[in-house]
């Protein structure tokens, strides 16, 4: 057990990181799918140790989840490039003070 | 709700009708006020006699209206008590009241605020009543309050003329003073005692040492000096005179001032365990001789009544101080009636003067008024203590108290303050109904002996100025069941050594007030103008500088200085306070807006920081 | 045997996402992140659920990241290559995500199970998919309907 916990751990920190420090946007997509990714080891270990099939039935609904979601975001990525002309993070602040 | 609830509750509802009349402006009551006044006390001063009577049979009632209030250990409630205390002072306020309603209506016929008058002469009633009737110090208070209510919007009459409001505001305030002290006294009884009922303090007193005792016994007389106009709480009774003359004839003379005096007789059980009775006889002849000596300088009629009755006071707690309780309460009985009388008939003479109130321009107005002229005279004698009038009976006895237990300083001062009264009052008689006349014609033509209205309570009046002071044995006998009268043994010449020595230091002091005004033998002028005595005529005439002092000492010293430091205070401390915590949310606000950067990175940096701040928080509790 | 696999695999997968994650260039990026799902997916067969496991090979390496690179094939790779990492933004990152390791390891650490490898392909996965789970498959392809017509209602371009 504790292997696959490490391994989501592994994972989720990884993805998080990458999160708070990469600029650009489609690397920030990449490492949102390693968050998801980390979610789904888990539910795959969590599946094996109950003996039970749940846990992997959920990961089918969060990899379809995961898709339809990537191709949203891509499709806004796209629009804002056209709109900005740049896909860095630092170029999208007109929210800022 | 017994007869004791109706006694009080009556005259209210004539300061209902009358007051809701004025406040609406309801056309059908108006300029009926006299009426709902006189129903009501008369019936309350049936039913006081009615009381009287009962008491004086040996019953002592005790009746209780409502409860007010429960809170912790306190329950407050209302109520009548009535011993033979309280059975003479219902028998005084109502009487006194009623006769004073009654004067009112020639009085103040041609007065705009009529109804209003009539309304507070109501709740003035109502209110000394209440105090009168008290079973606890809580309703005591509230009579109290009430009193020195009606006495501010009464001296206030006339608000629309500076001097009257200022008076009102004066009373008040040094009321307040008093008043200040005397809840300090009933906080400490309710701490001391648990209760603040009568009974329940009266009977615990043994328990409590004397240092306690005077202690409480010290803050209740701070309010009965503030009440009863004592030194040095005493400069606001002069100037109440700018109320109409029959207000001070009822409330400036013959009841509220009075309460004081009765309070201190209704707590005797406290006084008498502490050692506070030097502290009341030495204040009370202070204020007598003092008093007395400035009554001898004034020229307008109602301050030398109004520094009479500050001396007169001044005799009934010495009266206390001396332990003689029911002497000091049947000098207030005698009073009530000659004060009262005294005031009427100045007013009387006021009228008739078309306003006029200064000495100097009045004479020989007897021949104009006899009625008021001779009732005056008789209220003068009784005040002066020639016998057989009441003033006599109950004077005399003051001062033989004083003597016989000890206090020779005390009656030294009463006595000579006795030559002083005498001196005063025959000065007044001689230089307003005798002599040459000092007006014009104008007022010539206006002079005119006072309606029935004014004359008769004139003539009712006298009657017990004359005759009361032979009530002296049964009002000793009746008194002593509620009140004691400690007084040492005397001899029966000594008694009456002292008697006459008073007596023939009060004839002896109409003659010479005869022979200074009447035949002009010896001119004051030379006295006064004399360079030895003129400094000290001065002082005694400008009332000693009292009002001077207390006006640079606390109007401008503390007030003006209270009144710095609180601008400083709400300019710096309050607004700084507000000014800062606005500063500081700006600043702070102004802080907290660089985090916004638009970057998104950032924010899912805060999504983390608080994510992980949470976990913590929750693993942690 | 297959815990061999598991951890070698599993270890593979790690590697391949560090790298990934710090690499300047996005499209290397993208391809060592093709390289972790798709050894992730062997991480998945190591422990018995083949069908998950050759699913996520499909979906995330065929599908989502071959999409992500051609959307990156539309830009201008000039403009997309540059990339300045802070310090200060590393360091907070780093910092936290030690920190949330931590949690996480502490947080489920005391389990103590010992995970049976059954073999889960399409037929053991059939049944509770079809039958208990209906709903929500069949909603789920509504999501997906929506979800393409959505991107291409944003990635219009405007007319």
């Amino acid at each position: 057990m504790i292997g696959y916990v490490i391994l989501s751990a592994l994972f989720f920190c990884i993805g998080l990181f990458g999160i708070v420090v990469r600029r650009n946007v489609i690397s920030l997509f990449f490492s949102l799918e390693l968050l998801l990714n980390s979610a789904n080891v888990l539910f795959v270990g969590f599946s094996k140790v109950h003996g039970n099939l749940y846990g992997e039935i959920f990961v089918f609904f969060v990899l379809a989840v995961a898709a339809a979601e990537a191709a949203v975001g891509l499709a806004i990525v796209v629009a804002l490039y056209r709109l900005r002309g740049s896909v860095n993070t630092e170029d999208y602040s007109s929210l800022r003070w | 709700m017994g007869i004791t609830f109706w006694i009080a509750a009556l005259p209210l509802i004539s300061f209902l009708i009358s007051g809701l009349g004025v406040f609406f402006r309801v056309g059908s009551l108006k300029r009926k006020g006299h009426y709902f006044g006189l129903v009501t006390v008369g019936i309350s001063l049936l039913l006081s006699t009615y009381l009287l009577f009962e008491v004086m049979g040996g019953r002592v009632i005790s009746e209780s209206w409502f409860t007010w209030l429960v809170s912790g250990g306190l329950s407050a409630s209302f109520g009548g008590y009535v011993d033979s205390l309280t059975a003479v002072m219902l028998f005084v306020v109502n009487f006194v009241s009623f006769f004073v309603h009654l004067y009112s209506i020639g009085y103040m016929e041609e007065d705009p605020g009529y109804d209003r008058f009539f309304a507070y002469l109501g709740l003035f009633t109502f209110s000394m009543l209440v105090l009168v009737l008290s079973p606890n110090f809580l309703q005591l208070f509230f009579g109290w309050e009430a009193v020195g209510l009606s006495s501010y919007l009464l001296i206030g009459f006339w608000f629309k003329r500076k001097r009257a409001a200022d008076a009102a505001i004066k009373a008040f305030l040094m009321n307040r003073v008093g008043d200040f002290l005397f809840i300090l006294g009933l906080v400490s009884i309710f701490w001391v005692f648990g209760s603040l009922e009568f009974d329940q303090v009266f009977s615990q007193v043994s328990k409590v040492s004397a240092g306690v005792l005077s202690l409480i016994a010290l803050l209740l007389l701070g309010g009965a000096v503030g009440k009863s106009a004592q030194f040095p709480l005493h400069t606001w009774l002069p100037d109440a005179m700018e109320g109409p003359t029959p207000i001070s004839a009822l409330i400036h003379a013959a009841t509220m001032v009075a309460a004081g005096v009765f309070m201190v007789a209704r707590c005797w059980p406290i006084y008498d365990g502490s050692s506070v009775l030097d502290v009341v006889g030495i204040i009370g002849v202070i204020t007598a001789f003092g008093a007395a000596t400035v009554g001898l300088t004034q020229f307008d009629i109602k301050r030398v009544l109004a520094y009479s009755t500050l001396s007169q006071l001044g005799y009934m707690f010495a009266a206390l101080g001396a332990g003689a309780y029911v002497f000091a309460m049947f000098h207030l009985f005698t009073h009530a009636f000659f004060k009262a009388l005294l005031f009427l008939g100045s007013g009387s003479v006021i009228h008739a003067m078309d306003g006029e109130q200064d000495i100097r321009k009045m004479g020989g107005l007897f021949k104009y008024m006899k009625v008021t002229g001779t009732t005056f005279i008789i209220g003068s004698l009784a005040l002066v203590g020639i016998p057989p009038f009441a003033g006599f009976f109950s004077k005399d006895k003051i001062i033989l108290s004083t003597y016989a237990n000890g206090h020779l300083l005390w009656w030294l001062f009463l006595t000579l303050g006795a030559l002083l009264t005498a001196l005063y009052m025959g000065r007044l008689i001689f230089l307003v109904f005798f002599g040459e006349e000092r007006f014009g014609q104008r007022e010539r033509k206006h002079l005119h002996e006072s309606p029935a209205v004014m004359t008769v309570p004139l003539i009712i009046l006298s009657v017990p100025s004359i005759f009361a002071g032979f009530l002296e044995g049964w009002f000793t006998e009746f008194l002593g069941r509620s009140v004691p009268n400690h007084l040492r043994e005397v001899s029966h010449s000594t008694e009456l050594s002292l008697v006459f020595i008073t007596v023939s230091l009060a004839l002896l002091g109409l003659i010479v007030a005869a022979l200074f005004y009447y035949w002009r033998k010896l001119s004051p002028e030379v006295i006064t103008e004399n360079p030895l005595i003129k400094p000290l005529y001065t002082v005694v005439y400008n009332k000693y500088y009292f009002d001077e002092i207390y006006y640079y000492l606390f109007v401008r010293g503390v007030g003006f200085g209270v009144g710095r430091i609180s601008a400083f205070v709400d300019k710096y401390v309050i607004d700084g306070v507000v000014n800062g915590v606005a500063l500081f949310s700006r600043y702070f606000g102004e802080v907290l807006r660089l985090s916004q950067t638009g970057v998104v990175n950032a924010y899912a940096l805060y999504f983390a920081l608080g994510l992980v701040l949470v976990i913590t928080i929750i693993w942690l509790v | 045997m297959n815990e061999v696999f598991f951890y070698l695999f599993g270890f593979l997968s790690v590697v391949l996402v560090l790298l990934a994650v710090t690499q300047r260039n996005v499209i290397r990026g993208g391809v060592f992140l093709l390289g972790s799902f798709v050894s992730l997916g062997a991480v998945y067969f190591a422990s018995g659920a083949e069908f998950i496991g050759i699913v996520q090979v499909i979906v995330y390496g065929g599908a989502i990241i071959v999409l992500y690179l051609f959307a990156l094939m539309t830009m201008d790779l000039k403009k997309v290559r540059e990339e300045p990492l802070s310090l200060g933004f590393v360091s907070l990152g780093g910092f936290l995500s030690g920190i949330f390791f931590l949690l996480i390891v502490y947080g489920l650490a005391n389990l103590g199970r010992v995970p049976k490898v059954e073999i889960s392909g399409a037929k053991e996965l059939a049944s509770p998919l079809f039958y208990k789970f209906l709903l929500p498959f069949e909603v789920i392809s509504v999501l997906l309907l929506v979800a393409t017509i959505g991107a291409v209602a944003v990635g219009r371009r405007e007319k």
